[in-house]
């Protein structure tokens, strides 16, 4: 009983080694990731847009949790994606392996020669000069010149070339395994992240830094430690609205304290590699930079990273203010400070809308609200269980009392703001400079290389892939009244329409070469 | 310059219109007039149409393939080349004329109408010559792959109606899959370049190779379904029909690459909005 089970065992193991290799096989596979694909980019997925993909749980509840369970939501972090892919790669390793073995096998054996040659699908006959061995030599010159391998054996000659398509073919697939291979690495050990500095700042790699951002290798990812400084901004635009360039200088040292510092541009295109990672430029934006003082100590000094809203229809994004938010847990009640800053004060002109894209005689309004914080830590403001006490207008350089909302001081006088009246200030904010930030795409990919490298080989091995095809081609001269009859023969296994103009020169070539003794 | 541009966009289109006027004409009633009046209107055409995006380069300042409708416009140049120059002038098919015109006219006709723009600068994020690279090589593989698949549908007419009767105005069945295979092959293997040369333009951009963006994912999906075509072609019971089928299925998925992406699906290569 137990020998009769382990043969069947055996027989379908066989059977499934068999189905797997076969070329059915991945062409279902194939269609199988095609359709698995159509579904990672008709909804939205989590990797790429969370919000997309929060809104769409909201909009449509059932739908959303149907999908959600299906795991339709990041398609191709799944697990039946990976399955597909997985199946698939093990199809192709177990075709390549013996395709390869038969192809080294071929490579190795000499041309073998035809016993009758009328019957191949080209035939030529002609009369030449030169004697049987003669018009053989040469025939194998003339086939040795265009990359035949030939095996001539006096007055028979057999030639083989093309084996470069199925090696192509070979090239081409095994690449695909190191594309794997290349991904499987950068994946597993690097991370990817953006980084937000502010002009003056320094940021540092380290996990704790991204802001939430950060999505680490699967295995492990050791973070660089580099520090990026910036030192300046810029971002031109022309005329009509339509950003030019944008660039970041930045001073860039590793975390070794003798390392040397390198001061260089990021700009969008042109990205900087240092150490192990590489930084791209991201993205900007505007930073207010405020200082909040209680009972005239400072609680508050530096630069409130800004962002924006998306901009309703018709309005160009260009436009829109800039909104953040200073949090003062430490007073009694809490405050918090909504602010909404215009970098381009002229948009208070009423002149049509302004882009925010330089600096300007900026603006901010600002809204003050007490209560109880909740979270302090997070960047955005839960005003649930706080109240709106007052709100105002400040310019560059000009001082609020945030108890009253009003305004103390300023460098000229302040027209509509209203100005406080008499009185000791508790809480005051001013609104001392305005800088920019630079967002940064950070990212360590030790795979880079070796995808590259599989790209290149791909493409390598696909045009002799699809461009050349195995031919064959014997000769056979024997000696007759009024000379030697030499007979070509010759076969090509792929693009045959192809070879018969090939054939063609090839039976001319070999006739004038064999027309006159070689002397 | 850029009315000038336009002018001769709206000259090839009507050319175009008449070429595949003509050699729908040729194919019902087989006069050799129509069909030297195809190919002459082919070729005025595609005179007028390679000097429109000559004169959109000069009026923007830059090579003229930057958004929808320069690419629908260096599309049609190309498939209209390619044409004349592999179907008319290599192989001497003078039937098929019709049917790539059609194809041609239907991409520049969405163009002018849906797509159109004046002559534009770049965004920086598409200032680089990476963008000379991975925008045309799609163009001319959209093109290669679109003649395939016009070709392919002729196939399976020619080879239905083969069943029945042997004969008519279209090549052979065999000679008309033949053909298509050979357009879908080079197409295949441009677009496979495209795609590795936009994820290394990806890289140098936005700091990932590949990030199953809806563009990418389609220019992915379409890439599995023709070298699902090729596989079919090497596998016993899928030569032929069914190859064909799998072929325009391809079809279809590059439609939505090319014009259902960039409108409809937001991403990072959307021009929608």
């Amino acid at each position: 009983m137990a020998s009769g089970q382990s043969y069947t065992m055996r027989q379908s193991l066989a059977l499934v080694w068999r189905t797997l290799r076969s070329m059915r096989t991945a062409l279902i596979l194939l269609l199988l990731l095609a359709l698995a694909s159509v579904g990672g980019s008709l909804l939205p997925q989590v990797p790429n847009t969370p919000e997309r993909v929060a809104r769409y749980l909201v909009d449509h509840p059932f739908w959303g949790d149907l999908f959600r369970r299906a795991g339709l939501f990041d398609v191709f972090g799944s697990w039946w994606f990976g399955l597909i892919v997985t199946l698939l790669f093990i199809s192709l390793v177990a075709c390549l392996i013996p395709r390869t073995r038969a192809l080294v096998r071929a490579l190795r054996q000499r041309p073998v020669q035809a016993a009758e040659l009328d019957s191949l699908p080209h035939y030529a006959e002609r009369s030449v000069g030169a004697s049987p061995e003669q018009v053989v030599g040469a025939a194998s010159a003339v086939l040795r010149r265009r990359f035949f391998r030939v095996e001539a054996e006096g007055t028979a000659l057999a030639a083989e070339k093309g084996s470069l398509r199925e090696a192509g073919s070979l090239l081409f697939h095994w690449a695909f395994i190191l594309l794997l291979a290349g991904v499987i690495v950068g994946k597993g050990t690097g991370y990817s992240g953006r980084a937000t500095v502010v002009e003056g700042q320094t940021w540092v790699d380290a996990p704790a830094n991204y802001d939430g951002t950060l999505r680490p290798g699967r295995w492990s990812s050791e973070h660089s430690g580099v520090a990026i400084e910036l030192l300046e901004f810029r971002n031109d635009f022309r005329e009509s609205g339509v950003p030019m360039d944008f660039v970041s200088q930045v001073e860039l040292s590793g975390p070794d304290p003798g390392s040397e510092a390198v001061t260089t541009e990021v700009r969008v295109n042109g990205p900087v590699r240092f150490g192990p990672i590489r930084i791209f430029q991201y993205g900007f934006g505007w930073a207010p930079v405020l200082r909040v003082e209680s009972g005239g100590e400072a609680i508050f000094d530096g630069p409130v990273v800004m962002g924006q809203v998306r901009a309703p229809d018709g309005v160009s994004q260009l436009a829109m203010p800039w909104l953040g938010v200073v949090k003062l847990p430490s007073e009694t009640p809490q405050v918090a400070v909504s602010l909404e800053l215009w970098p381009d004060g002229r948009a208070f002109l009423g002149d049509g809308t302004v882009p925010m894209t330089t600096e300007f005689a900026p603006v901010m309004r600002y809204s003050v609200w007490e209560g109880d914080l909740g979270a302090p830590s997070l960047g955005s403001l839960d005003t649930r269980l706080m109240e709106e006490t007052g709100s105002g207008l400040l310019a560059g350089g000009w001082w609020a009392d945030l108890r009253r909302a009003c305004v103390l001081s300023g460098p000229e006088a302040p027209g509509d703001a209203a100005l406080c009246a008499e009185g000791t200030p508790r809480l005051t904010m001013g609104f001392t400079d305005v800088r920019r930030y630079s967002v940064f795409q950070v990212s360590k990919d030790a795979g880079v290389p070796v995808v590259l490298a599989a790209a290149i080989l791909l493409l390598l091995g696909l045009m002799p892939a699809l461009y050349t095809s195995r031919r064959k081609v014997w000769v056979r001269a024997r000696a007759g009244e009024g000379g030697t009859t030499v007979e070509v023969g010759g076969s090509a296994l792929q693009r045959k329409a192809q070879f018969e103009n090939e054939f063609a020169a090839l039976v001319d070539a070999i006739v004038t070469a064999g027309r006159a003794p070689d002397g | 310059m850029a009315e000038w541009s336009r002018r001769l966009f709206d000259i090839a289109l009507f050319s175009y219109v008449g070429a595949m006027a003509a050699s729908f004409a040729f194919l019902a009633f087989r006069r050799k007039p129509l069909a030297l009046g195809s190919t002459a209107l082919g070729v005025v055409g595609l005179a007028a149409n390679v000097v429109s995006i000559v004169t959109r380069g000069l009026a923007a300042g830059r090579t003229p393939w930057g958004n929808m409708y320069e690419y629908s416009s260096l599309l049609a140049a190309f498939a209209v080349l390619a044409y004349l120059v592999v179907v008319e002038l290599r192989a001497r098919v003078r039937t098929l004329g019709g049917f790539v015109y059609a194809f041609v006219v239907f991409t520049m006709a969405m163009a002018v109408s849906f797509f159109y723009v004046g002559p534009q600068d770049l965004l920086p994020a598409l200032n680089s010559y990476w963008r000379q690279i991975h925008v045309t090589s799609m163009i001319v593989a959209s093109s290669l792959l679109g003649i395939g698949c016009v070709i392919t549908v002729l196939f399976l007419v020619k080879d239905r109606s083969e069943k029945r009767s042997a004969g008519g105005a279209l090549p052979a069945a065999a000679s008309l899959d033949l053909m298509a295979h050979r357009f879908i092959a080079f197409g295949f293997a441009i677009w496979t370049f495209g795609v590795l040369c936009g994820a290394i333009w990806a890289q140098q951009a936005w700091g990932r190779y590949w990030g199953w963006d809806p563009k990418e994912t389609w220019s992915f999906i379409t890439w599995v379904i023709f070298a699902g075509y090729l596989h079919a072609r090497a596998t016993s019971g899928w030569k032929g029909r069914r190859a064909a089928v799998v072929a325009l299925v391809g079809a279809v998925c590059l439609f939505v690459t090319y014009y259902a992406v960039n409108l409809w699906i937001a991403g990072l290569h959307s021009y929608a909005k």
